[in-house]
């Protein structure tokens, strides 16, 4: 007997700053009807902004494309845009006396997920695949 | 879409000091009106700013990269930034990019005023 495919919920949102704040809506919405707690709601927003504003810096045009699979034990979301593609493996904080000013969003999306995959590709611009699962 | 999400409060404390109160969503959409206040701040001639997050519901890096360049900016002018009552739903990016370690905490604005006076802050 195959498993029931899990629920999708899509948004496409214009890639520019201010519909942001609906993927996040959305996010919560979504996070909220899996009965996640508000601290994993809140990671989520967060992460889903990072991921957005990331698309936006580097695709600049188009849409981006965020998919929420509502697994049983897990949220998996997907953030996609069309642009340029960047070097996932170089933003790094450095608690240094000087301190950086940009490159931290893929280091909180890191921070907050259980799983974070990211392909990035100059033709087919970005994917920010992203986890979070239930606490046990 | 016309939402602006956010409202920048200031008070002026002194000639070099001011508090501003950052209150709504500070993010990839809003955070210039923040650096856009604080900068016309700086160029009067504040150097040391409490900024107030009582009421901010939401800060994401971009909302980081603002305060940092603020406090390069003051810094730069012998001046310093506190963070004032910094809520947990906003505390997780600044202790998650280790940024909290480089600003001054306090719980109020007085703490904070008496806090950059003693910095070097002229007195009201």
């Amino acid at each position: 007997m195959t498993s029931p495919v899990p629920p999708t919920i899509a948004l496409r949102i214009p890639c520019s700053p201010e519909y942001v704040s609906v993927a996040r809506l959305t996010i919560s919405a979504v996070a909220s009807r899996m009965n996640f707690g508000i601290d994993d709601i809140d990671d989520l927003k967060l992460a889903v902004g990072e991921a957005c504003a990331n698309a936006i810096e580097h695709a600049a045009e188009g849409d981006i494309d965020i998919i929420c699979t509502m697994e049983p034990d897990q949220l998996v979301l997907s953030v996609k845009d069309c642009g340029i593609g960047f070097d996932p493996s170089a933003p790094r904080v450095e608690p240094a006396e000087e301190p950086p000013v940009g490159g931290l969003g893929l280091i909180i999306i890191q921070a907050l997920m259980d799983d974070v995959q990211i392909h990035s590709d100059p033709q087919r611009g970005t994917e920010v695949r992203m986890v979070k699962r239930f606490q046990k | 879409m016309e939402t602006m999400q956010i409202e920048i409060r200031s008070r002026r404390v002194s000639p070099n000091l001011a508090v501003v109160q950052v209150i709504g969503e500070c993010d990839v959409y809003t955070a210039p009106k923040f650096r856009e206040a604080v900068d016309r701040l700086i160029e009067d001639g504040v150097t040391f700013l409490a900024i107030n997050l009582t009421k901010t519901e939401y800060l994401d890096s971009t909302a980081l990269g603002a305060l940092v360049r603020t406090l390069k900016r003051v810094r730069e002018r012998e001046g310093d930034v506190d963070l004032v009552n910094v809520p947990d739903r906003v505390r997780r990016p600044l202790e998650i990019t280790h940024l909290i370690d480089i600003f001054t905490l306090t719980n109020t604005e007085d703490e904070a005023v008496a806090d950059l006076i003693k910095k070097g802050a002229t007195e009201p």
